[in-house]
């Protein structure tokens, strides 16, 4: 009982404090006073911590460790990913995208291109990006209010959040945007790293893996109970039994009713369906959904199958190239003032994503020798918030527990803040035109419309879900990217056929990947992680049809390169006359208001 | 039918945007052919150098001649199949079109009247920019001297007493006049402009000591929008101008700038003698006279660059105050500091 | 539809912020109806440099050596990535081996990319700074 009130308190103070900073930073100061010069530029910094802390998503929090447990070794590619994503961004878009001027993707599309029909078409595809980003987010909202309060029905908690960043954005907190995502990061750093350090020194300290209880995780053995759990199955489940197990169960298992004891034979697989109870007696071993490793060797090892090797390889691809599509990232390059400092940033945010993940996959290491429960009903995203309490039972752990949760509740808010705000600016500029400019009507849509999808799709992993926005923004929008900063012969045309073609494969892809998840999984691996497929077919279709409209390449495109790639502070594209009032130097060291501070 | 041939009337006059001289000479001349359908078609300026479409046809001499004789008599020459009609753009002779091939005197008129309506548009824009231009450095030049005379006046009392201030006052001083006198293209950011309206207000603080007081907060997030030149000095000025210094006793001035979705927000308010929201329609409008120039032209300026949506908007009354708002796209194509 | 709204209007807005008490102010909002003035958009020509084809080649040549220095640190990133997955699919003893307590994969895939993506980042964020500085000084002279 205390812990769900010390957890119901993280949330609450992280939900307060994220209004109080907003707030204050916005708002005037309320005393009169001379000039509050303002800081002329964000420091590299500070901006970093902005751009890291919109960017950890529930994905990164929760997810990351979620799929340790269940994937092992594999779940490894996803934050390599995040981060590497990153520093595509870096190498070959930060700088030129930031001295097009650009402020969103459309702003991109129009800039380099000049063409308003793919700028209402990469505007669709933004929020079709978004959409699909946070709804993962809202769900996951829902499954950490479930897991402090279990009476609870799961739409509470994506309501709870969704409602929140609404007002959030609606009472402007979000004006003072980069202060704060940078809070948000730090804090979440906080929250993840606090706990993990404590857990893994109470681990080292309890023997380790040596404790007789646990599964070696090198072992080629499943995992086992290390104490004795009882498990509600909410979804059906398709279950493999490594090694035989005897449990008790209530409910429904391979279609006929159970009441009593059970007993799996080792290589079994059986079906549960939902409303089932189990309950498992210290030292029994874990049986695994399918699709998981079923045991701790194999969950150590890599990918050993081709089929296995072959969705990595799209996961790589995805995440790779799929960071430079979201519609939150590249907005916060505006608050650079050039080029070099937007790369810079990015180099600040690699550390800081950097120093973040190791935390997450530290606990999903921990989380399997001490939830393998999650494994059951294969809800391994709750790992980091369950996981505490397993560790340290009694108030340390409710402590413990109570700062993940503010934790993942902390990156709820902040990427689905970034997201509304992103969504819905991109709304009002390019679908409600011409209207009333109406900022509130379209963060209230961009708000709503993910909350319906979130309560009313199925929940899936959250990172898996997110790898397929990923996909999507890397068959949409990197081809666009990449191509139109360094290859002259983009044209309108080329760019829209890859929207339609990558967009397309993917969305298919999606829908495929749904309904074979709710007719009984038949879809090959690689479906649920398409870009493999869709990435080069959207290059491709970007490269052969700007080869045959060469007609449409636009008329300023030489303009608009040198404007992408010269240096900054350079005459080039700027005042001429600076001779005549000082050199460039002086300028530079007098018109920024040094002299007064 | 008709579909194609309005499509290449259009075709042609976005050809002649920039005149006979221009690069889109032969793509029009190509268009007036297929619309004439003849077999060639050329146009000159005054220099007598024919642009043909599609190729310079083997008659080109006798058509040299034709042209040569057009430009000096001013008048049609020629007879079908080799006809060459001047062009006269505001009632002067800027060039000749020349048809080759079977054509009625009617469709001839025709096809020179629309190529003279394109280069007359063309002119009247390229003349419309100028006049923006000018009135830009117009408005550049109209630093107060009432202004400038009091600004050194403060800094010369200063310069035994508070010797450290003054030569802060003075820099600030020669950003204020640099900013404003200097020779740039069109935009700037706001960063920029914020750092020209904060000497500016500095300078009046110092002239007006207790009797201003000033806040300025700009947000980090639209530091590096890109504005027109002079789009706050103005504003600002006028803030002190007419609101602060007719009125007794201290006033304040506000000037905030942040970002509202895909918009970037600038307010400028005080709490000065306001004004009749009547007259301030008027001014917006143009008719407020020499004094208030300032205004109608960062209204009409602003929603030249970025449509009509996007204006002034004055919030007034006597006695009341003034607030002024500017909101821009961050980011608008071709508006690049 | 000449009069639009540009936020709250000042009838709503919160207490101001000066020392003295306000008022509730009572202003009137004023709009220009934009029938009058000319709204045809001028046609925004963005100025740039006289370019010279010695200034395009120049220009050109930064722009390969820039994205030469990016391929360069991209490719040497993902290739060593992308070989992790082959590596320990076609030779599965190497996922026995243990560095400092640690099974390679592990090491391999948890720790080691992040440094290595932070080493790539850096490197080229010298290079091209050098490569920009460079230039200015060859183009300003």
């Amino acid at each position: 009982m205390s812990a769900q009130i010390w957890a119901l308190a993280g949330v609450l103070a992280v939900t307060v404090a994220t209004f109080v900073v907003g707030w204050r930073a916005s708002r005037l100061a309320n005393t009169t006073q001379d000039f509050l010069v303002a800081r002329r530029t964000v420091r590299s910094r500070r901006n970093a911590a902005a751009v890291s802390g919109e960017y950890l998503s529930a994905a990164s929090f929760l997810g990351v460790a979620g799929l340790v447990l269940k994937d092992g070794a594999d779940a490894l590619w996803y934050p390599i990913g995040f981060t590497a994503g990153y520093l595509a961004l870096m190498l070959f878009v930060a700088a030129p995208l930031r001295r097009s001027g650009a402020y969103t993707l459309p702003d991109f599309c129009e800039a380099r291109l000049g063409s308003r029909a793919l700028r209402g078409l990469a505007a669709v595809l933004v929020v079709a990006i978004g959409i699909l980003y946070v709804v993962p987010q809202l769900q996951g909202a829902g499954l950490a209010l479930r897991n402090i309060l279990p009476w609870v029905p799961t739409w509470v908690g994506s309501a709870f959040v969704a409602i929140v960043v609404i007002i959030n954005v609606f009472g402007g907190g979000m004006r003072a945007i980069t202060v704060v995502q940078a809070f948000q990061y730090w804090l979440k750093l906080f929250a993840i790293a606090a706990p993990t350090l404590v857990l893994c020194v109470l681990f080292v300290g309890k023997g380790g893996v040596r404790d007789s209880d646990t599964t070696a995780l090198s072992e080629p053995l499943p995992p086992t109970f290390t104490t004795a759990s009882t498990i509600n199955v909410e979804t059906p489940v398709v279950l493999q039994a490594k090694e035989t197990v005897k449990f008790y169960a209530r409910g429904t298992i391979d279609g006929e009713d159970a009441d009593g004891s059970a007993y799996w034979t080792a290589g079994s697989e059986h079906t549960v369906d939902a409303g089932t109870t189990m309950h498992f007696s210290q030292g029994s071993s874990v049986p695994v959904v399918t699709g998981a490793p079923a045991d701790n060797a194999s969950w150590f090892a890599p990918a050993a199958t081709s089929e296995d090797v072959f969705t990595t390889y799209s996961l790589m691809l995805a995440l790779f190239l799929g960071t430079m599509g979201l519609p939150h990232v590249l907005v916060r390059f505006y608050t650079n003032p050039d080029g070099r400092t937007a790369r810079r940033t990015t180099l600040h945010v690699l550390v800081l994503l950097s120093l973040f993940y190791l935390f997450p996959i530290m606990l999903g290491v921990l989380s399997r020798l001490y939830v393998p429960e999650l494994l059951v009903d294969g809800k391994t995203d709750k790992a980091v918030l369950a996981l505490p309490l397993k560790v340290v039972p009694g108030l340390g752990g409710e402590i413990l527990g109570a700062i993940t949760t503010a934790g993942a509740f902390a990156a709820f808010l902040s990427t689905s803040s970034g997201l509304l705000v992103s969504v819905s600016g991109v709304l009002s500029t390019d679908v409600l035109r011409g209207r009333v400019r109406d900022f509130r009507f379209a963060t209230a849509v961009a708000g709503g419309v993910p909350l319906a999808l979130a309560i009313a799709v199925r929940q899936s992993d959250i990172s898996l879900t997110v790898g397929m926005s990923f996909a999507l923004a890397a068959s949409t929008f990197s081809p666009i990217l990449l191509l139109g900063v360094w290859w002259r012969k983009l044209t309108w045309v080329g760019a829209a056929a890859g929207i339609v073609v990558g967009g397309g494969l993917t969305l298919t892809a999606l829908v495929i990947s749904t309904i074979s998840g709710l007719t009984g999984g038949w879809a090959p691996g690689w479906v649920s992680q398409p870009a493999i497929i869709t990435v080069p077919s959207a290059f491709l279709a970007v490269f052969l049809v700007s080869k045959m409209t060469p007609a449409k390449v636009p008329s300023d495109v030489a303009q608009v390169r040198l404007r992408m790639h010269a240096p900054d502070g350079l005459g080039l594209t700027r005042d001429r006359a600076v001779a005549s009032f000082g050199t460039a130097e002086e300028r530079s060291r007098l018109a920024d208001g040094r002299h007064r501070k | 039918m008709a579909v194609s041939v309005l499509s290449m009337a259009r075709h042609i006059a976005e050809e002649l945007k920039d005149g006979l001289s221009g690069a889109g000479v032969r793509s029009a001349a190509r268009g007036v052919r297929r619309l004439l359908a003849v077999d060639f078609v050329g146009m000159s300026d005054l220099s007598s150098r024919v642009v043909w479409a599609p190729a310079e046809p083997p008659f080109y001499a006798d058509a040299n001649a034709l042209v040569e004789k057009v430009l000096h008599s001013e008048t049609r020459e020629g007879r079908s199949p080799l006809v060459a009609v001047p062009l006269h753009v505001h009632n002067e002779l800027a060039g000749v079109l020349v048809v080759a091939g079977a054509t009625r005197r009617a469709e001839v008129r025709e096809a020179s009247a629309w190529i003279v309506e394109a280069l007359e548009r063309g002119r009247l824009e390229a003349s419309a920019e100028q006049a923006a231009q000018a009135e830009l450095r117009a408005l550049r030049a109209e630093i107060s001297p009432h202004f400038v005379y009091n600004a050194l006046t403060v800094i010369a009392a200063l310069v035994s007493s508070e010797p450290d201030r003054s030569r802060e006052l003075m820099l600030d001083f020669a950003d204020y006049i640099r900013y404003s006198l200097a020779k740039h293209g069109e935009y700037t950011t706001v960063a920029d402009e914020f750092h020209a309206i904060e000497t500016y207000l500095a300078l009046q603080r110092a002239v007006l000591g207790d009797r201003l007081q000033v806040q300025v907060r700009v947000a980090p997030e639209v530091l590096a929008v890109a504005l027109p030149y002079l789009v706050l000095q103005p504003l600002v000025e006028n803030a002190v101008r007419h609101g602060i210094e007719p009125r007794a006793g201290t006033g304040h001035v506000q000037v905030r700038g942040e970002a509202e979705g895909n918009d970037c927000v600038i307010s400028v308010e005080d709490d000065g003698v306001g004004m009749d929201p009547a007259l301030a329609e008027e001014i917006l409008a143009g008719r407020g006279g020499t004094d208030s120039v300032g205004l109608a032209n960062v209204d009409r300026r602003l929603r030249n660059v970025y449509g009509p949506w996007y204006g002034l908007v004055v919030e007034t009354a006597v006695d009341e105050g003034t607030r002024v708002v500017v909101r821009i796209p961050r980011f608008q194509p071709g508006v690049m500091p | 539809m000449s009069k639009h709204s540009a936020g709250p209007g000042r009838e709503e807005s919160g207490p101001r912020s000066y020392s003295d008490p306000p008022t509730k102010p009572r202003r009137k909002r004023v709009v220009l109806a934009d029938s009058r003035a000319p709204v045809t958009r001028l046609r925004t020509v963005v100025e740039l440099e006289e370019q010279t084809s010695y200034g395009e080649e120049l220009v050109r040549q930064l722009i390969r050596a820039q994205f030469k220095a990016a391929a360069v640190a991209w490719l040497s990133v993902v290739l060593t990535l992308a070989a992790l997955p082959a590596l320990f699919f076609f030779l599965p003893q190497l996922t026995l081996v243990t560095v400092a307590g640690v099974r390679l994969p592990w090491l391999a895939m948890g720790l080691a990319p992040f440094p290595l993506l932070f080493a790539a980042g850096y490197w080229y964020n010298h290079k091209a700074e050098r490569q920009e500085r460079d230039f200015v000084a060859m183009v300003e002279k």
